[in-house]
């Protein structure tokens, strides 16, 4: 369980980095998505279809709009993509 | 080797300084004719006050890039693949604050460009801008845009242009591209025209001061159609397709 974690928390910093050009060592839990990592509402867009394509599940944009918005943090990513896995 | 460096810089810096104060004395004649300009356009060209300011700024494109001759020249390939009439959503890479200069040297006239707050801050040119439609993206939003001004703007036949890495590249490499362009051109299905700029970095970069002489190429790829791409993703797809042919033709 714990190394799924891992895998999660490895995914996301790959999408970040390559989607977004952000720095690693910027990405810590706690780092918000808009205000530390500089990210917009556009961005989050893209964020969505970089995380389907790295995780290979569907997000669905009405089923998944509210939890989608309450993202601010990567921590908030990781639990999202959590549990998105646990629910397939 | 550095003091030689050194030396170069300075005498960089100071046909920049140069530079500058011909190319003030050079906008200011503009100006000075730029109500004749105006008028001339809304008479014959009844394209609106919007229309007619962009009639100017694309002259003053030309007339920009003419000033600077033989210190910057340019070539421009690829346009035979170009539509002749608008609407397009034109993407371009942006190595240098000179780029949007060379908008004239590709673009169709009546064409709009999306920036930052802070250009609309400039004296006269941002006043210039506002007046010719040129969209503030931190004003509105892309949602809004779409639903508002974008359907005004498509239905009068404009084009729109974008950098789409949203500043201009501190390293002169390509970087990633914001979605907002794809998202405007799959919403009025209307193509995108990649443009890929190399040269104007060497006149004015970020890295080294001063202004240099420069070779400015720009190349026009054959436009992208949206209905190649399907399903809800379709923008973000346009997007990666887009990027890789301007990376690819960078060689990068």
């Amino acid at each position: 369980m714990e190394s799924s974690h891992n895998n999660v928390e490895e995914k996301v910093k790959i999408v970040l980095v390559d989607e977004f050009e952000l720095d690693e060592a910027e990405l810590s839990p706690d780092a918000t998505l808009y205000d530390d990592l500089g990210l917009d509402s556009l961005d989050s867009v893209d964020l969505v279809v970089a995380l389907e394509k790295a995780f290979n599940f569907k997000i669905s944009r009405e089923k998944d709009e509210e939890t989608i918005r309450a993202i601010r943090t990567i921590n908030d990513i990781y639990d999202f993509i959590n549990a998105k896995q646990a629910d397939i | 080797m550095n003091n030689r460096r050194e030396i170069s810089d300075y005498i960089f810096i100071i046909i920049g300084i140069v530079f500058l104060v011909y190319f003030a004395l050079a906008n200011g004649l503009f100006i000075i004719f730029l109500p004749f300009y105006v008028l001339f356009s809304l008479i014959f060209e009844r394209k609106g006050i919007d229309g007619a300011f962009r009639r100017v700024v694309y002259i003053y494109g030309h007339f920009a890039l003419a000033t600077c001759w033989p210190y910057i020249r340019y070539r421009v390939t690829g346009k035979e693949t170009h539509p002749d009439h608008g609407p397009v959503v034109y993407v371009i890479n942006h190595p240098s604050a000179a780029d949007a200069y060379f908008t004239a040297k590709y673009a169709l006239c009546h064409t709009v460009m999306f920036v930052r707050g802070w250009p609309f801050k400039i004296p006269i040119y941002g006043s210039i801008m506002r007046r010719s439609g040129y969209v503030n993206i931190e004003e509105q939003s892309l949602s809004d845009f779409i639903q508002n001004r974008g359907r005004e703007i498509v239905k009068k036949q404009v084009s729109m242009l974008f950098f789409p890495e949203g500043h201009r590249s501190r390293d002169g490499r390509l970087h990633r591209f914001r979605s907002g362009a794809f998202f405007i051109s799959c919403s009025f299905n209307i193509p995108v025209i990649p443009v890929c700029i190399k040269g104007t970095e060497k006149f004015l970069s970020k890295i080294k001061p001063g202004f240099r002489p420069s070779m400015v190429d720009i190349h026009l790829l054959p436009p992208v159609l949206p209905e190649r791409f399907s399903g809800e993703n379709r923008a973000y797809d346009m997007k990666q397709a887009v990027h890789g042919q301007i990376k690819e033709f960078l060689g990068e």
